[in-house]
């Protein structure tokens, strides 16, 4: 408990130091104003997503993907979107970022000659990561939607920050375990961050929803976050996306993002000579 | 005690040797040397001795508990001071200290103490990243004992210091190998070699050419012999110099009438030192 705390607090220090919380106000601050300036009202392909007179289309073939509801208005889903594509992206880059400044530093080399360990130096960023994404959504709720939601639905909404910051940290730090420094991860890192946002099409034109997008963590989140956000988290809006199953969805690949960044780092971190 | 039998080491795998037939045996207590050029083969035998590297073939024991079979928290006892001091850049000379200090389960020094014990009580507050290289080793070789160790590696632990520093560092070796803590260092100042350890052992092209005591050594590859300037018996010079062989009975009567004449200004024994000794061994010097 001792080394995890002292990693923890010496990652926070760094993160202190490499501006990273100064980056983390900036982006609150803008997504709270944003939230702010978006008129509230219905918007469009939120409407037909969720509330359109079937009626109007009888002569076309429909598949409703969820119950039908009152469309979400544009800040509803302004903050929808933001917490699944902003609050779940901040730890996939900076546990990116501190790992490469410990590589420069040279640092591991030093912590493999303590009684650390791998899963150990895993927990401490991990944990921490998860810990400010926790940190960090909540308090982006606070500021936009306030006290609105009730117990049951801020309690879905946190263990829905614990299990997707655990899987995207997790992943983070496994993918940023093949790059030596931010230039060789950028592309990669991007890309697959832009990849993650792929379930934004679905999610604005519900008609574009193969079954190979709603595999997607970003495609579960995004309807568990609209569902608890909005008809709470026992309501259920899309066949793929209630939030219990969201939840286990997640955890499941918590667990095995936690596990692979595990072994990973015990076999690129922990056993390289140079390092 | 380190007990370490017929280590190799092939960071290639293609048969060329960076440690080839490397044994040794550092009693507890006592400060062990590795002396060699770049290159030789040093850090890797203590890469190796800790884990950093995977020992390959040969065997490796602490207290007769063979390298694989030791348990992490063995690292306990472990303090580590490496040549290229890899601090925490962003974090203070105190913050890097508390970190490393809270990895382990045994009680720690106050890193303030070990901050002033090596002369850096000032900078305690400033980041790493703006100290200077002797700055960052003597962190590094505070870092090394934070956790009290029993057990001490030093590579290359007087690089980058000046004089008054090194022998500060110098002084505090010296004390841990009084207080019982068995050192492994790695260097190639023969000096510091010298003047610290117990026992050294020259490495060259990864295997060991020579190990004994410093003095064994000297004794074995210098002459037994001395050079003496004395004052000179005429007016065509002030003084006068010779090479006497003490142990021919012809230069010991010589020796001692000049002695006895009050006539001999000074006196240099003509053993070997460390570096003569490598160069003789092996045909190239240790820097």
């Amino acid at each position: 408990m001792r080394a995890l705390w002292s990693l923890m607090s010496g990652e926070v220090t760094t993160m202190r130091r490499n501006l990273f919380s100064i980056i983390m106000v900036l982006t609150l601050v803008l997504t709270v104003t944003g939230y702010y300036l978006v008129p509230e009202t219905a918007h469009t392909a939120g409407a037909i997503a969720a509330g359109v007179s079937v009626e109007l289309l009888e002569d076309l073939p429909v598949r409703l993907l969820g119950e039908r509801r009152a469309p979400i208005g544009n800040r509803m889903n302004f903050i929808i979107n933001l917490i699944v594509f902003e609050v779940l992206i901040l730890p996939f880059v900076f546990i990116a970022v501190n790992l490469f400044q410990e590589k420069q530093d040279g640092t591991i080399r030093a912590y493999r000659v303590t009684p650390g360990g791998t899963l150990r130096y895993v927990a401490a960023k991990v944990l921490l990561w998860t810990v400010l994404t926790i940190l960090y959504g909540v308090l982006l709720l606070l500021l936009t939607v306030g006290w609105t939601l009730s117990m049951l639905s801020w309690a879905a909404m946190l263990l829905l920050f614990a299990v997707a910051g655990l899987f995207i940290s997790g992943a983070g730090f496994f993918v940023a375990l093949f790059f030596s420094n931010i230039s060789g991860w950028f592309l990669p890192g991007i890309s697959v961050l832009l990849l993650s946002q792929l379930p934004i099409v679905s999610y604005l034109f519900p008609t574009f929803s193969p079954t190979w997008i709603t595999w997607f963590p970003t495609y579960r989140l995004l309807y568990a976050v609209r569902d608890i956000l909005t008809v709470g988290p026992v309501g259920r809006m899309a066949p793929h996306a209630t939030v219990g199953g969201a939840l286990l969805y997640m955890a499941g690949l918590a667990l095995a993002a936690l596990a692979l960044a595990c072994v990973a780092a015990d076999r690129r971190l922990m056993r390289e000579a140079r390092l | 005690m380190i007990r370490v039998q017929n280590l190799y080491h092939d960071y290639e795998g293609k048969g060329s040797f960076a440690v080839n037939d490397v044994s040794f045996e550092v009693p507890a207590g006592s400060i062990y040397g590795f002396l060699g050029p770049s290159g030789s083969g040093k850090s890797t035998v203590q890469n190796i001795l800790t884990k950093l590297l995977a020992l390959q073939q040969g065997t490796v024991s602490y207290e007769d508990v063979p390298l694989h079979e030791i348990h992490p928290s063995f690292f306990n006892r472990v303090g580590y001071s490496f040549e290229l001091p890899n601090l925490y850049t962003k974090l203070t000379g105190l913050e890097n200290l508390r970190l490393h200090a809270g990895l382990f389960s045994v009680p720690t020094e106050d890193p303030r103490r070990v901050l002033d014990m090596v002369g850096l009580a000032d900078a305690a507050h400033r980041k790493t990243a703006q100290y200077s290289k002797g700055m960052k080793q003597r962190l590094s070789f505070a870092r090394a004992i934070i956790n009290q160790p029993d057990l001490l590696f030093l590579d290359e632990p007087m690089s980058g210091l000046d004089p008054t520093t090194a022998a500060r560092i110098k002084t505090i070796i010296a004390e841990k190998r009084a207080s019982g803590v068995t050192i492994f260092m790695t260097t190639h100042n023969m000096y510091t070699a010298d003047e610290l350890c117990d026992q050294v052992a020259f490495l060259n092209n990864g295997r060991i050419i020579a190990a004994d005591t410093p003095r064994n050594l000297k004794l074995a590859y210098g002459e037994k012999s001395v050079r003496i300037e004395y004052a000179a018996d005429d007016a065509s010079a002030s003084f006068r110099t010779d090479t006497l062989f003490l142990d021919q009975e012809d230069d010991r009567r010589r020796f001692l009438a000049l002695t006895e004449a009050g006539r001999v200004e000074t006196v240099h024994s003509q053993e070997a030192s460390l570096e003569q000794i490598f160069v003789r061994l092996t045909g190239r010097g240790l820097s």
